[in-house]
């Protein structure tokens, strides 16, 4: 468990029923009657969305809608408490698509005070590119496999078409040659169309997000998480298979082939950069 | 922002149990919790006074089944606004002012939540016949400090009778000893502050001398007892539901119907660790604090803190709810039910290990015709040897006796005991008998005890040493010590130099 750091956090509706998410998930009615309370093992799951949390236990299901939270900070404390208590307890949580690393994957461990520590909000252009970089990265193999067989198909095509001869062989080779530029062309902006309506739920999410970040890297792991409710003593270990990959103007750590953090270049002063960069190149494997 | 200022309200409730005076508090300002101590090493927790450690438990500390492994760092009253806190409290509570008026101002300090404080009667002991003030900043493991204890029931409470000191040593002084035999007493008897921890152990927040001078006296000790109730209460339904009912801890049980909604999100909401916004200047002087050890306790303290009970007999007495000599006798069989019923455990060598400690704290008398009958039925061999250590801790001609006819029968059914009977009668012939009266005799008196005199620090406090008094003060101060040394010499020239600079200026 983690984020010891914050207090329980106590929603109210507007009958005076309190949410309370704390060590254990609670309700307490406004008219006296005996609270609802579970240990958070006992719950079935977690809903997460922008700015609501449903949990459902057994039949019952309560949802704490935006107006109960008092601001975005209550809420983001709520959530970061509700996911680290869950996972511990191995209950399964539904986040929405997030840029920031889910907050059960955060441990209990104090960040060494030598930690790259830097603070700022995301530029969601840069985000954006980066994450089309990315996309386009993870297809690059497919591309150049798309441009061979487009050539050979083409090549095939015009020897059955026309035939190859001492004359026109030099015109096929270069027609084949671009109907596989060609065919790579297509593709490509196939996979994008296709990218950015797979991807249109995650760039509009990320287009709006305006939280401003804490972000802290050392050689135990990382921690990037909402300044609201950061605290020392929450850290992502790193993971033996984490890779990471530098564009222009991020960082970014993948876990299992996804993004876990980005890190905006323009955040870091240069012996930042130079200390995240031999961090990563000690403990992750470069993409 | 408007700064929320702490609130404390204090209530009586009357429970199954009887009335309970409960505290909730709000808006705390944390100066007195506990903490986690995030370490790539151990699972660690530490027991906080603003920015001081005071106590280090670890041991699997998340687990309500586990025993704590304790260990005192640092003082509980070490940064004024504490210890001034502290000394009202305790002043106020001599002085005979009521729990509501005059806890308050401590409770402010503590966490958020609920608490509820009795009147509890104390052993100043490790739960195991050792001063609880000699073991202080030796790291040992508590038996019976964990939430649930094994021979006790989960349902029922428990009173927690064991100290855990929160003063150094070095602060020990006897002619302290006779002052607070006088003077720290609420009616007539000699108390003390404490906050609970966990299981039967409690830290003591005041009243380290008072419980000196209850053991120095013979008399019995008591402490008001500040104990969080954060636990929840659940029982199962008709319908075979678990559903909780109220709040607990080792002690109490509160109904929800008692509390309003505040009282109860209060406890809800409260998590059962926090990172005070001082973690890390603990964290930091954790690193650094070495349990001093420059001045031990007088020896005789846990000489005499061998006569109270220990933790075993406590869990025994409070755990099991009767045993009578028919339930005795099946045991004295080998028996473990009768009529049907579990007397104790399914568990043979549970059960008598129980019912041994449970007669050694109602009965010794019984306690040794038990156990000698055990011993002289071969068939229950297996408990011989912790019966025998149970004798052991008893000076008894009976005991004598038996282990001398252990000794000189050569039986090999006692081979298992041969050394604990050979010890014990080493240590028989040894012995010799500690007085109370002629140890208080020889405590000084109250009237001859060291005042510290004000001392002048060198640090950040320029202006004080330029003022001629606190050059002075320095001067006579290095005059007092003695010191014909080189560096006396030089201080006194840097003052003399400091204070001449002032006058031409």
């Amino acid at each position: 468990m983690s984020f010891y750091n914050l207090s329980g956090q106590i929603m109210q509706d507007d009958d005076g029923t309190s949410y309370i998410f704390s060590d254990v998930f609670s309700v307490v009615p406004a008219n006296g009657e005996d609270p609802f309370v579970c240990n958070w093992g006992d719950v079935d799951s977690i809903r997460i969305g922008d700015s609501i949390i449903t949990v459902n236990v057994g039949d019952r299901s309560f949802v704490v809608r935006p107006e109960y939270f008092e601001n975005r900070k209550q809420f983001l404390s709520a959530k970061a408490i509700a996911s680290s208590c869950a996972s511990r307890e191995g209950v399964t949580v539904h986040n929405a698509v997030e840029l920031l690393p889910e907050k059960s994957l955060y441990v209990d461990y104090d960040i060494p005070d030598f930690a790259v520590f830097t603070k700022g909000q995301y530029n969601t252009k840069e985000i954006k590119s980066s994450l089309l970089l990315l996309l386009i990265g993870k297809t690059a193999r497919i591309l150049w496999t798309v441009g061979i067989l487009g050539g050979i198909a083409a090549l095939i095509f015009f020897h059955l078409l026309i035939g190859f001869d001492e004359l026109n062989w030099w015109y096929l080779a270069i027609g084949s040659f671009f109907c596989g530029v060609g065919a790579v062309a297509v593709t490509y902006l196939i996979m994008l169309v296709i990218s950015r309506i797979k991807y249109a739920g995650i760039l509009k999410q990320y287009s709006k997000y305006d939280d401003t970040v804490t972000f802290a890297v050392c050689d135990e792991g990382f921690s990037a998480c909402e300044s609201d409710i950061y605290g020392t003593c929450n850290i992502i270990k790193w993971n033996n298979r984490d890779t990471y990959m530098e564009t222009g103007s991020m960082f970014i750590v993948l876990r299992r082939g996804k993004p876990i953090l980005w890190i905006p270049k323009n955040l870091l002063a240069s012996h930042q950069y130079t200390k995240i960069q031999e961090i990563f190149a000690v403990n992750l494997s470069e993409k | 922002m408007a700064i929320r200022q702490p609130e404390v309200t204090a209530k009586h409730i009357n429970t199954d149990d009887g009335d309970i005076l409960i505290f909730t508090v709000k808006n705390s300002t944390n100066r007195i919790g506990i903490c986690r101590l995030n370490s790539s090493k151990e699972d660690m927790c530490c027991l906080y006074a603003y920015d001081d450690p005071v106590v280090v438990f670890s041991g699997n500390t998340g687990n309500k089944y586990a025993d704590k492994v304790v260990c005192e760092i640092g003082s509980m009253t070490q940064t004024s606004i504490i210890n001034t806190a502290v000394k009202e409290v305790y002043d106020q509570l001599c002085a005979g002012a009521a729990f509501e008026y005059c806890l308050p101002i401590l409770l402010k300090m503590m966490p958020d939540g609920l608490y509820a404080v009795s009147w509890q009667k104390c052993y100043p002991t490790t739960g195991e016949n050792m001063f609880f003030w000699s073991g202080y900043g030796v790291s040992k493991q508590l038996k019976c400090s964990s939430r649930y204890i094994k021979l006790i029931d989960e349902n029922k409470n428990y009173s927690a009778p064991f100290l855990i000191p929160t003063a150094k040593p070095v602060t020990f002084e006897g002619a302290g000893v006779t002052e607070a035999s006088q003077k720290c007493r609420r009616g007539d008897d000699l108390f003390g502050l404490s906050l609970h921890l966990s299981g039967f152990y409690s830290v003591l927040i005041k009243g380290h001398h008072a419980a000196c001078a209850a053991v120095v006296g013979d008399e019995p000790f008591y402490t008001v007892q500040i104990q969080p109730v954060r636990d929840i209460w659940k029982e199962e339904t008709e319908e075979g539901e678990v559903k909780a009912v109220g709040l607990c801890s080792e002690s109490f049980k509160i109904p929800f119907s008692a509390l309003d909604a505040s009282e109860i999100g209060a406890v809800l909401a409260n998590r059962a660790y926090r990172i005070p916004d001082t973690y890390h200047s603990i964290k930091k002087k954790l690193d650094v604090t070495k349990p001093l050890r420059t001045k031990g306790i007088p020896s005789q303290y846990s000489v005499f803190c061998e006569s109270y009970p220990d933790a075993d007999m406590i869990a025994s007495a409070q755990g099991i709810d009767e045993l009578t000599p028919p339930m005795l006798e099946a045991l004295l069989m080998g028996q473990t039910t009768l009529d049907d019923k579990i007397i104790i455990s399914e568990n043979y060598y549970s059960s008598v290990t129980a019912a041994c400690n449970y007669l050694r704290y109602h009965n010794t008398n019984d306690f040794l015709t038990f156990s000698l009958n055990i011993m002289k039925n071969p068939e229950l061999s297996a408990t011989y040897s912790y019966v025998a250590s149970c004798m052991a801790k008893l000076h008894d001609k009976r005991v004598k006796d038996f282990f001398n006819e252990v000794i000189t029968s050569n039986d090999p059914g006692y081979a298992s005991i041969l050394s604990i009977a050979k010890s014990y009668i080493q240590n028989y012939e040894q012995r010799q008998e500690v007085s109370r009266e002629e140890y208080a005799k020889s405590l000084p008196k109250a009237s001859e005890r060291f005042d510290r005199r004000n001392f002048v620090s060198l640090s950040g406090v320029s202006e004080q040493i330029r003022n001629g008094q606190g050059a002075e003060l320095l001067a006579m101060h290095i005059g007092s010590t003695g010191n014909k040394g080189e560096g006396a010499e030089l201080i006194a020239k840097h003052i003399s130099s400091m204070v001449s600079e002032d006058q031409k200026k």
